[in-house]
């Protein structure tokens, strides 16, 4: 870990220590310029690399810190320019949908954040727009994830788009933004595992702590394999991402592969942390379901788990083995 | 999980220089393979690396001076890093290809005498192996002492010159065709388990040494029951320290359990899963494939953290207990993935092949069980 990936760290950790509500340090973290890392400053960002933005994006989910930094951070690079002051955009992917024309008619669910942010860039097969949450052909009806975090419906009807003629292109905004929600996940799988382990290595049944039970043990040992695993994933992709030179096919696998591990963990690691807790996780009062909720309701955010498999799976079937064992090289 | 655990690593740089020669590894094994399959000289299956045995294929290897590859020149070795190796056997393991004479030795005994052999025992053995004349068999587990190696009861006996050796040894795989044997005993029983063990290699011409086959349930010979009786083995032979044999073992093992081969026995068989698929054309299975890929993708690139790691001079036994448990289990859901996609499944067709040899993968290089307790001790130190 770099020194400066440390410092961020630590800086977040603090962070969560002070924190009253951990739904309102998102403020602070703005102020901290921890939203613009991985911008350069002379687009208004914070400097440093893609690698620390992905170490804060983890680090805020493994602290139980809820904040829209993947939307922020994610159309920030979309526009390719760190939001002005304390607004920020946020992120809705529409494959199939038309947006040649000036007014736009459409309608989003699940937007997240789309209550507070002030635009919407929007992510189709070959386009990246963005449309003024604040104008009158947009409405915005606020409801909640299954995590209890804002998402909303928005409408627009007939609103004025605007297109990005430079920054990066439709499918690299679309690979950036599955790489934040892979580190969001698992940040906040590893918070749900460390949460476990410390409750079976401190609880005692049966006159011992849990993990004398060599089942408690075991099933602990997996929750710690599959998120280092997804570790490795997200590691790789954002090595992908980094490097302007990789190629297509080989940064949509990598990308793809994050994803997917970060959502695998996720299931297996809110089961099973579940499981390990016994009924105190399932109360109101224990901060796990802070974690467990939020690994379901990632999981699927943007695009589910299950389309990114069946995208890749299509990927691969159309290109063939050489092309597969290509561009899975480490 | 350690604060080290999930670093995020700084990208693993690898100078382009490095990327071209890696290429260039990558490429001279395709010729090899594919040159023998166009000839049909091999049929790729799965498990190669356990039970396709071929001593000419082996020794055209060593002719391009691809066994030993990160062995020092001095030796006759290639003086590369542990990514060329990672390379090569990817590569041949992706080909199915039959390389069960050397493998063993290239993955751990040379590493094993490098890192505790004399100079003199260096000098006689390694070259051996890299010109692939030497083959290696691994005397682990016994009878008593599977899983648990400290269980080790063959008993090494000093005597004027060396030592004299008796005990079993079984599961020893390619022991009825090994030049060689790797051989941990226990040469002092006063002690704790972990203690008075000593490694040694052992020429398998010694009188005293008795292999028989064990046929595994798929009807072929791979190991084997290795039992020794008054087998002099001389002095010079001793790998290491004597007693010290626990800790040079548990380092060994992270180079047996931290390769590709824990991830690719099956990997022929998903080519043919993958090749039915585009010629059908079926569309159906796509979600699982995408997740099986995914899954493949990444353990390859915990497979290239291990090799970094290893170049950097640890021996990173957490991580390749970790890798071997994930890979595994991929291995096997290679297997269901082609039994859903609905691949023949007559005795001879690879996916038959494959399954009857699958519940080992889980079993040999310690079990999956126990990897899951090395894991679980790592995470749980205070």
């Amino acid at each position: 870990m770099s020194e400066f990936a440390r410092e961020l760290t630590d800086l977040i950790k603090g962070l969560a220590a002070d924190a009253e509500d951990t739904d309102s340090v998102w403020g602070q973290v703005r102020e901290l310029g921890l939203a613009g890392i991985g911008m350069p400053e002379d687009k208004g960002g914070s400097g440093g690399s893609l690698a620390d933005l992905m170490v804060v994006v983890r680090e805020l989910a493994r602290a139980g810190l809820s904040t829209p930094i993947v939307e922020a951070s994610t159309t920030s690079y979309a526009v390719d320019a760190a939001a002005a002051g304390d607004s920020f955009d946020t992120i809705a992917i529409a494959p199939d949908l038309d947006v040649s024309s000036k007014a736009l008619t459409a309608n989003f669910i699940q937007v997240p954040y789309a209550d507070r942010a002030s635009g919407l860039v929007i992510v189709t097969e070959s386009s990246v727009v963005t449309v003024r949450l604040a104008a009158e052909s947009a409405t915005v009806e606020s409801g909640y994830d299954i995590a209890g975090l804002p998402d909303a419906r928005v409408n627009l009807s007939g609103a004025s788009v605007a297109h990005l003629s430079s920054g990066p292109g439709a499918a690299q905004v679309i690979d950036r933004l599955a790489l934040a929600r892979s580190a969001a996940l698992l940040g906040t799988a590893w918070g749900a595992y460390e949460l476990t382990r410390k409750y079976v290595m401190a609880r005692e049944q049966f006159g011992a702590p849990l993990v004398k039970i060599p089942a408690v043990s075991s099933t602990l040992a997996q929750m710690a394999v599959r998120t280092r695993f997804a570790q490795s994933a997200l590691d790789r992709a954002t090595a992908a991402c980094k490097d302007a030179r990789t190629p297509e096919l080989q940064r949509f696998g990598a990308v793809s592969a994050a994803r997917i591990s970060a959502a695998a963990a996720a299931t297996m690691v809110a089961r099973t942390s579940h499981q390990l807790h016994g009924a105190v996780g399932i109360t109101a009062e224990y901060g796990l379901h802070r974690y467990t909720s939020k690994l379901w309701a990632l999981r699927d955010a943007d695009q589910s788990e299950f389309a990114y498999c069946r995208r890749l799976g299509a990927r691969v079937r159309d290109e063939g083995e050489i092309e597969l064992w290509e561009s899975i090289s480490a | 999980m350690t604060e080290n655990a999930l670093v995020i690593e700084p990208d693993l740089p690898v100078a382009a220089e490095a990327t071209e020669r890696l290429d260039a590894l990558r490429q001279q094994v395709r010729e090899l393979t594919g040159s023998w399959l166009a000839a049909g000289r091999y049929t790729p299956r799965s498990d190669c690396w356990l039970r396709s045995f071929d001593l000419e294929f082996s020794r055209e290897l060593a002719a391009r001076g691809l066994i030993g590859i990160t062995w020092p020149v001095e030796f006759g070795g290639g003086g590369l890093d542990a990514r060329s190796r990672l390379v090569i056997t990817e590569e041949l393991l992706r080909a199915g290809a039959p390389v069960a004479a050397h493998w063993i030795a290239d993955r751990q005994i040379g590493p094993a005498i490098l890192r505790h052999g004399s100079h003199e025992l260096q000098k006689e053995l390694l070259p051996g192996i890299i010109s692939a004349e030497f083959i290696f068999c691994l005397g682990m587990s016994e009878p008593d002492a599977g899983s648990d190696l400290a269980a080790v009861r063959t008993a090494a006996k000093k005597v004027e010159g060396g030592w004299s050796v008796s005990g079993r040894k079984i599961w020893t795989s390619v022991a009825h065709r090994a030049t060689h044997a790797y051989l941990l005993a226990r040469t002092d029983s006063t002690g704790k388990k972990h203690e008075g063990l000593s490694e040694f290699v052992v020429d398998m011409s010694t009188p005293g040494i008795e292999v028989s086959a064990i046929v595994d349930m798929s009807g072929e010979h791979h190991f084997n029951e290795v039992t020794f009786t008054d087998v002099f083995i001389p002095r010079n032979r001793l790998l290491g320290t004597e007693g010290n044999g626990w800790r040079q073992v548990v380092e060994q093992l992270s180079f047996e359990r931290g390769g590709p081969e824990r991830v690719l026995s099956t990997y022929p068989l998903l080519v043919e899963v993958l090749n039915h698929l585009r010629h059908t054309p079926d569309d159906r299975h796509d979600v699982d494939l995408g997740a099986l890929v995914a899954r493949l993708a990444t353990l390859r690139r915990q497979c290239w953290e291990i090799a970094n790691a290893m170049d950097a001079g640890r021996a990173p036994v957490v991580e390749a207990a970790s890798l071997k448990y994930l890979g595994n289990e991929f291995e096997n859901d290679v297997i269901e993935f082609a039994r859903r996609v609905g691949l023949p499944t007559s005795r001879t067709d690879p996916l038959a092949e494959a399954l009857l040899a699958s519940p080992g993968f889980t079993l040999r290089g310690g079990a999956s069980d126990v990897l899951l307790s090395i894991i679980t001790k790592s995470e749980t130190r205070p």
